[in-house]
């Protein structure tokens, strides 16, 4: 109740009454002194009638929770009236992902109910790529005269999953040292043989080779390939810049968060540890892990936490982003990889992958493609121009820079990038 | 963000009952004026045809839907100035010609012509209508019953109007709203409705016998009740 604002419009209705009163009065006219009465009733109206907050219930049920990019998903909502007083006039927008967009129908709808009625309306998005939160739905409720209203969001868990496998992940070949895939260089336990060398205090007994010793009188020690984890740190531009995109498709943020979390599956599922961090808006940090347990908490951090919030930041919001390279660099591990998605449209990111680099710390670029090229008058944009030269320099400081043009799936542009390399 | 942004015009349920509303007050005001129905349904005809034109120019049809609303437009000036230039008593034109612009400007503000609808052309077509109803009180045209009839039936439209603007703001056109515009403008009618209801049964108590003075000074003491309301 205590929120509930005035709307002021019955305000006009005073001037009717008085005009006529005063008509009345000057032309000696009783009847439109009895008319003017009748504004007085209007005018209090709005008064007599108030609206105390809605308690609504809402339902989405969505017609596919997994679904393909590109195909139709209908969502149907169901609001009841859970409160014990009647609601005259209610106005709900459904809370649709900000990056899917509605193709059919509409997700507003306006009714009346009754205490314990429901009501239900319909619409149809497309699905994208990524997995998509249903906001809050936000609810307008006013009392009969429209004089009143309250504001409310209501909560409801409804999430579109529509994400796919990547195959594989981008990584760094020299530091990912994932056991059974990529030999490392390094010797050590393990089951491949790797060198020998001469024998020094504190060997494993079990290792020394004992053919050669009798053979020779030479104690040596067998050393086999390392097998070790690779520790990879994903690391999502979500800097108030990026938040930019084409003309009627998810901005940048959206398309990173989606290749983040399929990237940091891939990773986790070639038995390596991933990490989370974030360039942006809010802090965010999750050090590197593997298992179950680490993998739902990862996922659960790049559908929900606010630094990933796909509504853009306040215009003048400002981020330091130098400061927070320092933060993260003080947080990693020697030999920790990392996994940069940015779609590169600041410098700042350039920068920060170069400080990583400066650090010893192996940085891979997925770019998200977000700029636009005018195809049809053969011309680019200046956005467009200025990103190649970033994704250039990188690659000259020996980034791997996979540049990801957003309309086909990330794991599309990986695999034809394998292929090349591979022959 | 995406199609149903664009198309936060007024609500069609509320913008029909407003319209008919206006129309329904300038007929029953129309009283033994001559030519008041055929005129009132030239310019219904006229707004028809101006409201098609802005739908299929909205959805791209503009090479239609421009010479179409012009056509409109100009079937709805030749019925107020048919209306005006008949020959009839000047004081029948005088109080009702504000009406018929009145409803064409009501309409054109819902239709909309331009924008997503206009709240003063809502308040002025109302205003018109208002200006009709105090005329006719004016005149002594009418009684004190239909006067109250039309002075609510003005005010339905004027709520109606501006409901279907708000509701077209917040929802757009596209959503399903018609349970609530009923309810809202049932509500209005029925506030009207008792509130005219009083008015009728004081006036049985004071019929004759009261002076001008002694009904103006019941009017001040009800416009400072409402203020001690705390309006």
């Amino acid at each position: 109740m205590s929120d509930a604002r005035r709307t002021h419009r019955w305000r006009g209705v005073l001037v009717l009454t008085l005009g006529a009163a005063g008509v009345g009065l000057l032309a000696k006219r009783p009847l439109l002194l009895m008319l003017s009465a009748l504004g007085v009733v209007y005018a209090v109206y709005p008064r007599l009638s108030s609206v105390s907050e809605p308690r609504l219930d809402i339902d989405r049920r969505v017609s596919e929770e997994n679904p393909q990019a590109g195909t139709s998903v209908e969502v149907t909502t169901t609001v009841q009236n859970v409160g014990d007083r009647p609601i005259f006039d209610l106005r709900v927008v459904d809370g649709v992902p900000p990056a899917l967009a509605v193709t059919d129908g509409t997700p507003r709808f306006g009714t009346a109910l009754r205490p314990g009625e429901r009501a239900s309306f319909s619409y149809t998005m497309t699905a994208k790529r990524g997995r998509h939160r249903f906001e809050a739905a936000t609810a307008i409720a006013r009392d009969p005269s429209g004089g009143h209203e309250v504001e409310v969001e209501v909560e409801t868990d409804t999430e579109v999953d529509c994400t796919t496998d990547v195959g594989t992940a981008p990584l760094r070949s020299q530091t990912l040292d994932v056991t059974g895939q990529n030999p490392a260089d390094s010797g050590g336990s393990g089951t491949e043989f790797h060198q020998t060398r001469a024998y020094r205090r504190g060997d494993p007994v079990g290792r020394v080779d004992w053919n050669r010793y009798a053979r020779t009188g030479e104690l040596t020690t067998i050393e086999f390939r390392e097998e070790q984890t690779a520790s990879v740190v994903v690391v999502v531009d979500a800097t108030p810049g990026a938040y930019r995109g084409r003309e009627g498709e998810p901005h940048a943020v959206v398309a990173a968060v989606g290749a983040a979390q399929q990237l940091a599956e891939t990773v986790l599922d070639g038995q390596n540890h991933v990490g989370l961090s974030v360039l942006g808006t809010d802090d965010l940090w999750l050090a590197p892990s593997s298992g179950r347990r680490h993998r739902l908490r990862l996922q659960e951090l790049l559908a929900t936490h606010s630094a990933f919030e796909a509504r853009p930041p306040e215009p003048e919001t400002t981020v330091d982003v130098e400061a927070q390279v320092e933060t993260l660099l003080a947080r990693l591990e020697d030999n920790t990889q990392l996994l940069v998605v940015s779609p590169l449209l600041d410098d700042d990111v350039v920068e920060a992958v170069q400080r990583f680099e400066a650090e010893r710390h192996r940085v891979t670029l997925v770019s998200p493609d977000v700029t636009v090229s005018d195809a049809g008058a053969g011309g680019r944009t200046l956005a467009a121009i200025e990103r190649d030269s970033r994704l250039r320099r990188l690659r000259q400081s020996d980034v791997t820079a996979v540049d990801w043009e957003t309309t086909e799936p990330l794991s599309a542009t990986l695999h034809r990038r394998t292929e090349a390399m591979h022959g | 963000m995406n199609a149903t942004h664009s198309n936060s015009r007024p609500t069609l349920v509320s913008s029909a009952l407003a319209v008919t509303a206006a129309a329904a007050v300038l007929l029953a005001l129309a009283g033994d004026a001559t030519g008041v129905g055929t005129w009132l349904v030239v310019e219904l005809v006229g707004l028809g045809i101006v409201g098609l034109g802005a739908a299929a120019y909205r959805t791209g049809y503009r090479v239609v839907g421009l010479p179409l609303g012009l056509v409109g437009a100009a079937v709805c000036a030749v019925a107020i100035g048919g209306f005006g230039s008949q020959g009839g008593p000047l004081s029948e034109l005088l109080r009702l010609v504000p009406g018929f612009l009145g409803l064409a400007v009501l309409a054109a503000a819902l239709v909309p012509v331009r924008g997503d609808g206009s709240r003063s052309l809502v308040k002025l077509g109302a205003g018109g209508l208002f200006a009709c109803v105090v005329l006719a009180g004016l005149f002594q045209t009418a009684d004190l019953t239909l006067l109250l009839g039309t002075a609510v039936g003005t005010i339905v439209a004027w709520d109606a109007g501006e409901h279907a603007i708000g509701v077209g703001e917040h929802l757009g056109r596209g959503a399903t709203t018609w349970r609530l515009e009923a309810s809202h403008v049932l509500a209005t009618t029925l506030v009207g409705a008792v509130g005219a209801a009083v008015v009728l049964f004081a006036r049985g108590f004071a019929n004759d016998g009261l002076s001008l003075a002694s009904f103006a000074m019941v009017f001040v003491a009800l416009v400072l009740l409402t203020v001690a309301l705390r309006w």
